[in-house]
């Protein structure tokens, strides 16, 4: 089945500080109870308990569904299907397997909250990094001989709007990547996030006005979460 | 993780001396309530009631909780919860609950005490109703609740076998083989304790003004896109 992978790196030889600590400021408590929009939004919370896998990494899951991995490099991996049990919640299974598309609003939420968690860990970096390489990754984006497609945000959802324009990406295997200067990833994840999905979106082929939840500040871009809380 | 207490209460009040069941429609699912339509579970088939165990011992793995039977769901499209659109009702005949209960406790060690399974009728239609399973908050000491027959396909997995679930949002998510082991090796490993000795010690060095490790984080301008690469491979095997 499809699955979305999103990473968030920084140049080799950084490390996190007190990395294995447990006290309630500690890289585990925030992997644990990771900042979100709203209760049971499509975020980084996992419910799980972390666990600890060799010598410089963390790991927390929710069953099948969500993965989420800590690298004392710095580098933070997070995992979920692309499927109508995540990235394409609320579309109908059979609807899903004749026309395989994801939920904007869950495609939107989950980048925005991946953005407000790798902010929160950016400070326990020993050293500040110049830049946060983040890499997007599509996996097996293909359900029967469709590809995975996304469409604009539909207020009343999908299901009731007469055919939908369909957006599909054009390989099983996609994937992008940015740098964003680790001041703004820092500062203003919003932001950072709509850079983010503006790569998500281009695979897609989408110009990036169709990213839904966008205000402007200025000449800058950057996603609503007050929209998205009051959803 | 929502406000169990209002949940609980609400359907404490609904289930009881109110049976308005009426006041179901547009109530969401969360960490403890989970709805069903008046057929999830053909109860004459083990596949089926296997299940139903793991729905229940999520529960009670968790925080206890209610199963509704008799309710159609839906899935809100912005948020990953269902929400209960209509009433599902069914006869008393069609929810066996003295039946239901000991097959649950049948497929779960240990029981689950005080276990309430029961059809509860609606007050304006009274020959149809709800089924109700209650799983009430078990004490630590009892936990893991496993389920000791675990069917595929519909045919019995032999050999020592068990499942484990546990309710997580509104969602009962059952932990693959490997996550049980991985939780299981964790447990019994000293590595925790030697690693954080081990940064302990890491961190006093830094303190000390040797910041050799930042000083290379802050000559270095290369992304180790191998070991990236590698580590997505894992993600997406594991």
């Amino acid at each position: 089945m499809p699955t979305y992978i999103l990473t968030a790196s920084v140049p080799a030889g950084n490390r996190i500080r007190s990395f294995f600590d447990k006290h309630s400021d500690s890289v585990a408590y925030i992997l644990e109870s990771p900042p979100t929009l709203r209760y049971s939004g499509f975020d980084t919370m996992t419910g799980g308990q972390i666990k600890q896998v060799g010598t410089d990494q963390y790991e927390i899951r929710q069953g099948d569904r969500k993965l989420l991995q800590l690298f004392q490099d710095g580098t933070l991996i997070f995992r979920v299907p692309a499927d109508p049990s995540f990235l394409a919640w609320a579309v109908d299974e059979e609807a899903f397997a004749r026309w395989p598309r994801l939920n904007p609003v869950a495609v939107v939420e989950m980048h925005t909250t991946f953005l407000h968690l790798y902010a929160a860990l950016l400070p326990r970096l020993v050293t500040m990094p110049i830049s946060v390489r983040f890499t997007l990754n599509l996996k097996d984006a293909r359900v029967g001989n469709r590809f995975l497609a996304l469409t604009q945000y539909y207020k009343l959802g999908i299901e009731n709007v007469d055919n939908p324009r369909l957006f599909q990406t054009y390989n099983a295997d996609v994937s992008q990547s940015i740098d964003i200067p680790a001041s703004v990833v820092r500062d203003s994840p919003d932001g950072a996030a709509y850079f983010l999905l503006e790569r998500f979106y281009k695979m897609f082929d989408m110009e990036p006005e169709y990213i839904p939840f966008v205000k402007s500040e200025g000449a800058a871009k950057l996603i609503d979460v007050n929209a998205i809380k009051s959803l | 993780m929502s406000d169990l207490n209002v949940t609980s209460t609400l359907l404490e009040q609904i289930l009881g001396a109110e049976r308005d069941f009426a006041k179901f429609i547009e109530l969401r699912e969360d960490d403890v309530f989970e709805a069903k339509g008046s057929a999830p579970y053909d109860f004459s088939k083990p596949d089926a009631q296997y299940e139903l165990a793991k729905d229940v011992s999520s529960f009670a793995n968790a925080n206890g909780g209610w199963i509704i039977v008799g309710l159609t769901t839906k899935k809100l499209q912005t948020e990953p919860v269902d929400f209960v659109t209509a009433l599902d009702l069914l006869a008393e005949t069609a929810f066996p609950a003295v039946a239901l209960a000991g097959r649950i406790n049948d497929f779960i060690e240990p029981p689950i005490p005080s276990l309430d399974v029961r059809w509860i009728a609606n007050a304006a239609t009274p020959t149809l109703g709800l089924g109700v399973i209650r799983i009430p908050p078990q004490p630590n000491v009892l936990k893991p609740f496993l389920i000791k027959r675990v069917f595929e396909d519909g045919a019995l997995v032999r050999g020592i076998v068990f499942g484990y679930a546990m309710r997580i949002g509104a969602s009962s998510i059952p932990f693959t083989v490997k996550e049980l082991r991985r939780a299981m090796q964790k447990g019994m490993s000293p590595d925790a304790e030697r690693l954080t000795r081990i940064e302990e010690k890491l961190d006093e060095v830094l303190e000390r003004g040797n910041v050799i490790e930042g000083v290379k984080g802050a000559l270095a301008s290369e992304y180790d896109t191998d070991s990236l690469r590698k580590r997505i491979e894992a993600a997406n095997e594991g």
